[in-house]
């Protein structure tokens, strides 16, 4: 795959910028590429991404052009002591691939967006603020609740916990929102963890029934989270979300080994929605 | 020689960092240069805008550039401690893995603007660290005149550096990011860097430059060295005062075929 390093001036955050953009070699003489904006947990940046999973293999599998920022600790939002990074995101990184990368598809339907923890947020907000840019949007262990930060990180971030569930920023109440009335959402794909608290609190549940039968698509899976290798999660939910997004080219994820399902069961859980699963059984990886 | 490209995870900035490096060809016994960014660039802009590459193989030396945002290369009071970074993780990882000297007399550190505070606040407030200090562009930024109490805060280092109140900002007087404040602390007893610093005199902080030069020269027992020339703020001014301050460090007649025009 062509791996670009591209360095220019962020006017919001006032500093030179890392953007890495990985275009597939499959797809040399597409000028209407499909692409994926791929953000990074906390305390990493764009290179981690290419260093500590296979996403340019799996890029380059499924004929995806990838658009990776460097946020640093921002959260992806112009913070209330630190830098604007939302407004890097969502004007400056948009600028410099529509100025420089003229392959990269600007289709909304070819456009999609994803992450890992804080990126996850990230991914989720730009697309409720953006919904008709993106065809599909991703959040794997997304911080979506700002209040499990470290507190001196929420105050530097948001000014405070009761400030980091202002109306642009919560996004369970924005979702449950845009889910009960007739607003075009992107499809959502949620990759959870096991332990995730997310699971135990049914009212924080936005993936509920109202949403399946809205009409909008949400798709949930859980996988395991061992926190001494993050990124092992990461990798997984990213072959899982680039499967669901592009079905017609070579399956990525591996479903879980029948071995572990009861004899009588008949339900196809390679979809691994934990609906779907009548035992409640989770996803293993 | 050659050069690196360094990307690490620092527990103490607690983030993903970038670090470009050019290696003598012996690092552990050739000089070391810490060399600074100014505001609005990153570690990859030296090597980008000026020739230091070609510089450092003519002279022999390392040099090691790294990214610091918009931190004043301090400790922050809100945002990251980069101070602590590059004092102590950074020269940590660079001696053990890279070879890279520790001790005073091989390392040297300067900047430009930002940086070039940054070079003298940092060599200053560890003189047992460096023999040489290069500023370039620069001086104590707490006295330049575009740094007002009530003014606006761009880049940060009012409100997230220093953690005062943009409008009734304590400048003045504090211990750790008023440069005299650093220099009248400075032990007597100890062995001190010698300053190098250079400032064009159609730069917007040649006020600043020479208000700090006239400290730096009054102090007793501080090798100083002042120069000023055409030029401005720019990277025409720091191409040739780089090289400058690598001929003042190594005190020969080396001359280099000028190749950047003004």
């Amino acid at each position: 795959m062509a791996n670009i390093i591209f360095h220019s001036l962020s006017p919001a955050l006032h500093t030179q910028r890392r953007l890495r953009v990985i275009l597939p070699d499959s797809r040399r003489n597409d000028t209407n590429l499909p692409w994926l904006l791929l953000l990074h947990g906390a305390g990493a940046d764009g290179s981690r991404w290419l260093r500590m999973t296979r996403a340019e293999y799996y890029a380059e599998a499924k004929g995806i052009a990838l658009v990776l920022p460097d946020g640093d600790n921002g959260y992806y939002t112009d913070m209330r002591h630190g830098y604007k990074y939302y407004t890097y995101l969502s004007e400056d990184v948009e600028a410099d691939v529509l100025r420089n990368f003229p392959s990269l598809s600007r289709d909304p339907q070819r456009r999609y967006v994803a992450g890992f923890e804080i990126g996850g947020f990230g991914a989720l907000k730009y697309a409720l603020d953006f919904p008709d840019h993106f065809r599909a949007a991703g959040s794997f262990a997304g911080g979506l609740d700002p209040q499990s930060l470290d507190p001196d990180y929420c105050v530097l971030t948001f000014g405070s916990y009761k400030q980091a569930w202002q109306a642009e920023n919560d996004l369970f109440n924005r979702l449950r929102t845009a889910l009960t009335d007739d607003t075009r959402l992107p499809d959502l794909y949620i990759s959870r963890r096991e332990q995730d608290y997310l699971y135990t609190v049914p009212d924080r549940d936005f993936a509920s029934d109202n949403a399946m039968t809205s009409g909008h698509t949400i798709k949930v899976s859980r996988f395991d989270f061992n926190s001494a290798d993050p990124w092992s999660f990461a990798d997984r939910s990213l072959a899982w979300f680039l499967d669901r997004i592009c079905p017609d080219r070579a399956q990525l994820f591996t479903p879980p080994a029948a071995a572990d399902c009861p004899d009588d069961c008949h339900t196809d859980c390679s979809d691994d929605s934990l609906a779907d699963c009548p035992t409640g059984k989770p996803t293993k990886e | 020689m050659s050069y690196l490209q360094l990307s690490l995870y620092s527990e103490t900035l607690r983030l993903e960092t970038n670090v470009q490096v050019i290696l003598a060809a012996d690092p552990a016994a050739s000089p070391c240069l810490l060399l600074l960014h100014g505001a609005s660039d990153n570690d990859t802009i030296w090597a980008r805008w000026t020739s230091i590459e070609r510089y450092a193989n003519r002279y022999g030396i390392s040099v090691v550039m790294p990214g610091a945002h918009l931190s004043a290369f301090a400790d922050m009071r809100r945002g990251p401690a980069y101070e602590t970074f590059l004092m102590r993780e950074l020269p940590e990882f660079l001696h053990r893995h890279l070879g890279l000297p520790t001790a005073r007399e091989l390392n040297l550190i300067a900047g430009l603007s930002m940086g070039g505070y940054g070079a003298l606040r940092l060599g200053l407030r560890h003189p047992e660290r460096f023999s040489a200090i290069g500023c370039f562009s620069s001086g104590n930024l707490l006295v330049a005149t575009g740094f007002i109490p009530g003014t606006s805060d761009p880049y940060g280092w009012i409100s997230l550096v220093m953690g005062e109140d943009i409008n009734n900002p304590a400048l003045a007087g504090n211990p750790d990011f008023d440069l005299f404040e650093i220099l009248a602390a400075l032990h007597a007893d100890a062995p001190l860097p010698r300053v190098y610093m250079a400032c064009g005199r159609d730069d917007f902080l040649l006020n600043c430059s020479r208000m700090t030069a006239e400290r730096l020269a009054a102090h007793p027992a501080l090798p100083f060295y002042y120069e000023e020339s055409h030029g401005a703020h720019d990277w025409n001014f720091w191409d040739r005062y780089v090289k400058h301050f690598l001929d003042w460090y190594t005190d020969t007649e080396k001359t280099l075929t000028e190749t950047t025009t003004d």
